[in-house]
Formats: structure tokens, C-alpha cells, sequence
């Protein structure tokens, strides 16, 4: 699908609903033809109308779905955290393959983060010990799981812009596939018709979740980059034949499209707000703790033994 | 030069201590910039759960600079004042100043 393709549902929903009223009303004169041989009773004007009526729906059932979000409003989003990933990548074994696959460690941050035990471990004094213990010694941790965090958003973001542009081909897809039908009606081309509904087979999984390697408490996305296992109902083909039985085929596919939008939209909104549920309640694990050594004032103090030690 | 020359401190080489001072600064520069692209992204369209997510991060991002900077200078007063009561000490490391990172970080040869 293209996105000029879905900019003119709406157009392709008028020229479905006039097809169909056309079609319908061809049939319904055959038919009266038919039934009084050759030259037969025109159609009743009460005909006519009952019959544009039965279409005149049309346009609504699309009229939602005509103006779903834009999926390249997403790629700054994602372009940017991307960047941003790159740049505070802390390194580290916690994080699945797939997360940290593209990304370096930064130096300066891995650095620092191994200052406590390494260029700063013999550091005594009092305050300093805390500052390296509870400081520089959970410093990775909390830049991992910052990271992570990162990841997270940016897989929200790349959820939402799969979801949106499937929902756009699908929505396109169930219109075009409809007037196709209506088109090849009385031809050899008529026969069971069905467009594939795919909305939430490649929502990639977001889930964050807090998980423990037995000393500390680390954010993880759970199968991150991975695809939703849950089974998308299969799309049965609708029957062709007459406008009526393809119009009626439309509407049950219009209708289960919007069950697997709200279905995919409920599934990407629960999965982040699980993971800012777990965030929220692990906030430990994330904010860097001001050391106590900030707020020594009197450099004095600061150097003495209760502060950061002085020969 | 050994980091006895350069003075150690309660077991630390100011000269290691000062250049993680400045190391918490370039981290916090990190992540203040980071704080900064993040605020940039603000999709027309997301699920409400997304943005609580991101303020959670900006929050996280600006509690990082803000502690790294002030820890950094916390750190940078302490070295400087260990420096000040070991002059042997305080030569090394007023020449390290100027080029204080990231290779020769005992100082000049």
C-alpha cells in the first residue's frame, strides 16, 4: 500500500458505495426483467431507494479509520533515541542480545562505572568509601538500566509505527479489495475474495521488567525486538457473487479490523504502562542517589576523616 | 613519575581523583544532552503510557547531571585541597591541569 493509496479511502469508499448501488441496481432490473420476460416492469423508485439505502453506510464504516496517525511521524522519535542509545550505551551483560546489538559501550561511562574498583579502590575515609560503595559501585547498573529505558521507549515508538502502518494497508486493503470484487462481479474473475488482516503479527514486544541477579535489581526488555507470539485470527475469504454478498463480506472485515486495531492499540498501551509501573516502582534503580559528600560544605570537613580522609 | 610522587591520599592519587571529576562531567554532559534530544520527541500521535515513560527517563537523565556535577566538584574541591597540604603533590598536579586527560594521567614525564 501506498500512502497516497490510503489518502484516498474515503474516495475509494464513495466509488465502492456507488459500485455497489450500481451493481444492485443492474441486479434488481435483470431481475424484474426476468420475471416478466424480455421487456419487463422498470424497477419501482421505492426499489431504487431501498437499494441506495442499503449502501448508504458506506462511507461511514471507513470515515474512521481515514485519518490514523501519519507512521513517519515516528522516525524523528526513533531516529533520536537511537542516538541517544548509542551515545549512553554503558555496556554490560544484563541486556538481551537483540537490544544491545548496534551499540558500543561508552567509554565514559563504563569508565566511571569501573572507577570504584579500579583507579579509585584503595580511596579510604569515610565518606569516601560510601561515595564509591553507593555512588561509582551502582553507578553501571543504574546506566544500564537508563539505557534499557531508552530502549524501551524507542520500542514503543517502533510498535506504534508498525501498528499504524498495518492499519493503514489493512483499512486500504479491505476497500480496494472490495471494489476489486464489485468490479470483476460477472466476469471470470468473480469467486471468493479475501483481504489478510495482519495488525498484530509483527508488534515488536516492549515489555520492560525488573528483574534481579541477586545483588541488584536490573531493567530488562523482555524479548525486546522479538515478535508477539499470539495468533492473529485468520481472515476467511468472503464470498463473491453479488454486490450484496460482498458488501456484507466487507463489513465483517471492517468489522474484525477494528477488533484487532483496538485489540494491538490495548496490547502496546498495557505493555508500556507496565513498564512505567515498573519503573515507578523501582525509581531506586534509575536516579543516580546524590552522595552525602555534596553536601559538605566546608572543604575542611570534606578532606577530614568523617569526610573524604586527609593524611 | 609514580603516584607516590604525584601524592597519594588515604590510598588515592589526587591526579586519579581529579580525572574522575572530570569524567562525571563528560558523563553528565552525556546525559544532559541526551535529556535534551529526549524532550525534542514529541510524536503528534502516542499512547498515553509512552509519555510517562519518557517524563520517567528525562527525570532520571536530569537527576544524573545534576548529581554527577555536583559530585564531580565535590571531588575536584577535595583534590584540590589535598593538593594544597602536600605540595610536593600540588606541583604534579597544577601541571596536570592543563592537560589533565585522558593519556598521561601521572602527570608529565
Amino acid at each position: 500500500m501506498t500512502d497516497s493509496t490510503y489518502s484516498q479511502l474515503m474516495s475509494t469508499a464513495s466509488q465502492i458505495q456507488a459500485k455497489a448501488t450500481q451493481v444492485s441496481l443492474d441486479e434488481a432490473q435483470r431481475n424484474a426483467e426476468m420475471a416478466a420476460r424480455d421487456d419487463g416492469p422498470p424497477v419501482s423508485d421505492a426499489q431504487k431507494q431501498a437499494i441506495r439505502q442499503e449502501y448508504a453506510d458506506i462511507p461511514g464504516l471507513f470515515q474512521p479509520y481515514a485519518n490514523l496517525p501519519d507512521p513517519q511521524d515516528y522516525q524523528y522519535g526513533i531516529t533520536t533515541l537511537d542516538q541517544i542509545m548509542k551515545t549512553i550505551c554503558a555496556g554490560g551483560t544484563r541486556q538481551p542480545d537483540q537490544l544491545t546489538m548496534g551499540y558500543s559501550a561508552n567509554f565514559a561511562i563504563s569508565g566511571l562505572g569501573s572507577a570504584a574498583s579500579g583507579r579509585l579502590s584503595g580511596w579510604k575515609g569515610n565518606a569516601a568509601t560510601n561515595f564509591k560503595t553507593n555512588f561509582l559501585g551502582q553507578f553501571s547498573l543504574r546506566a544500564e538500566n537508563l539505557f534499557v529505558l531508552a530502549g524501551v521507549l524507542k520500542g514503543g515508538l517502533q510498535a506504534e509505527q508498525s501498528m499504524w502502518t498495518q492499519a493503514r494497508a489493512n483499512i486500504t486493503g479491505i476497500a480496494t479489495g472490495t471494489l476489486d470484487a464489485l468490479d470483476n462481479i460477472g466476469t471470470c474473475g468473480q469467486g471468493n475474495w479475501t483481504v489478510g488482516l495482519t495488525m498484530a503479527s509483527s508488534i515488536a514486544q516492549i515489555l520492560a521488567a525488573i528483574e534481579s541477579d541477586g545483588a541488584s535489581l536490573f531493567l530488562t526488555a523482555v524479548g525486546a525486538a522479538t515478535q508477539i507470539a499470539a495468533a492473529v485470527p485468520g481472515t476467511p475469504s468472503q464470498p463473491g457473487g453479488t454486490a450484496e454478498q460482498i458488501i456484507s463480506g466487507m463489513r465483517q472485515l471492517i468489522t474484525q479490523f477494528g477488533q484487532q486495531l483496538t485489540g494491538t492499540i490495548n496490547l502496546v498501551t498495557n505493555q508500556l504502562q507496565t513498564s512505567s509501573g515498573q519503573v515507578q516502582q523501582n525509581l531506586a534503580s534509575f536516579d543516580m542517589p546524590r552522595p552525602a559528600m555534596d553536601d559538605i560544605k566546608d572543604d575542611k570537613t570534606l578532606t577530614g576523616a568523617l569526610g573524604l580522609g586527609h593524611p | 613519575m609514580t603516584g607516590q610522587d604525584t601524592g597519594t591520599q588515604f590510598g588515592v592519587d589526587i591526579n586519579q581523583l581529579y580525572i574522575v571529576a572530570l569524567d562525571m562531567n563528560e558523563v553528565s554532559g552525556i546525559y544532559g544532552n541526551a535529556a535534551t534530544q529526549l524532550s525534542g520527541i514529541a510524536p503528534a500521535s502516542v499512547v498515553a503510557p509512552w509519555l510517562t515513560l519518557q517524563g520517567q527517563l528525562m527525570d532520571a537523565f536530569n537527576t544524573a547531571v545534576k548529581n554527577l556535577d555536583d559530585s564531580s566538584t565535590t571531588l575536584q574541591r577535595a583534590a584540590t585541597d589535598y593538593a594544597d597540604t602536600d605540595q610536593q603533590a600540588a606541583a604534579t598536579f597544577n601541571q596536570l591541569r592543563p592537560n589533565d586527560r585522558p593519556d598521561d594521567v601521572n602527570g608529565p614525564a
